[in-house]
């Protein structure tokens, strides 16, 4: 890692063109929020820290492609199931591109899952789009245009 | 796609059983010579130590936890120490994935329906970023 860090979770597995049903993420890391490390860290973070299991989405669209509510639709309910089957807790839902229509950034900030922060980078304008849940709103934090 | 075959010393491996080895020695001398006599011969008793645990070290290492990798564009063969062959063929899988362990060290996951494999890339002393695609390359190939 470049630049300065910010701890969000500890991410132990890395895919990449990660399948779900018909639908590809470009990226998909996993992990849990415990903290390892030696003793009084560990011991620390078991005390302290809840131990949820975390994964964080990445999909890049390209200048050609296009997303619409109903393909964002597609996306998140792939995920929801995934989140269900693999007993993930949280997750981040991460779209960067540039062609995003009005409807998709509205449909982005409207989502209010508690378990599912959803953020939306338009690189052409450098605006930022989050969900309004917690997870989403610590997309703020994290990511800087 | 032409084979690549890959024995590499990983010496954070070797370099633990060297020591534990030594240790196991000093142990057996401390327990075993007085102290009296060990200042006499301090400096061979060490010297001797020293050795016997290289020596000893390399060849447990090498009986025990060397690691030798072997792959084409069929699948491939990984060796651990003397005994332990496991071979498999790209097509067996369907998913890659790059895992770090708590000692900070990365390995290649392949995923297939009943489980999956781990290939050590960093004790392999081999760029995990680089060969997690490399994988995902030799999967794709394997699965035309």
């Amino acid at each position: 890692m470049k630049g300065k860090g910010r701890w969000v979770a500890d991410f132990k597995e890395s895919f990449r063109e990660y399948r779900v049903r018909d639908l590809t993420f470009d990226v998909l890391v996993r992990g849990d929020t415990r903290v390892k490390g030696f003793f009084l860290s560990r011991l620390f973070s078991f005390v302290l820290n809840p131990n949820y299991e975390v994964a964080c989405f990445i999909l890049s669209l390209d200048s050609r492609e296009h997303l619409d509510e109903k393909a964002l639709a597609r996306y998140l309910t792939a995920i929801k199931s995934l989140m269900k089957k693999e007993k993930i807790d949280w997750s981040w839902f991460l779209l960067v591109g540039t062609r995003f229509g009005g409807g998709v950034k509205k449909a982005v900030a409207d989502l209010s899952d508690r378990a599912l922060g959803v953020a939306l980078v338009d690189s052409g304008s450098r605006e930022m789009v989050n969900s309004d849940s917690y997870l989403g709103r610590q997309f703020k934090k994290y990511i800087k245009i | 796609m032409k084979g690549h075959a890959l024995s590499r010393v990983h010496k954070t491996s070797l370099a633990k059983i060297c020591v534990a080895i030594f240790v196991l020695e000093a142990t057996v001398v401390i327990l075993a010579v007085h102290p009296s006599e060990f200042q006499t011969f301090a400096i061979p008793v060490v010297g001797f130590n020293l050795a016997t645990s290289l020596a000893l070290g390399w060849i447990a290492y090498r009986y025990v936890s060397h690691l030798e990798f072997y792959y084409d564009d069929q699948g491939f063969r990984i060796k651990k120490g003397r005994r332990k062959v496991t071979g498999h063929s790209w097509s067996e899988f369907s998913r890659v994935s790059l895992v770090r362990s708590e000692a900070l060290e990365f390995s290649v996951r392949l995923y297939s329906d009943g489980g999956f494999f781990e290939i050590p890339a960093s004790r392999l002393k081999l760029d995990p970023f680089k060969f997690r695609f490399e994988v995902l390359g030799l999967l794709r190939g394997a699965r035309k």
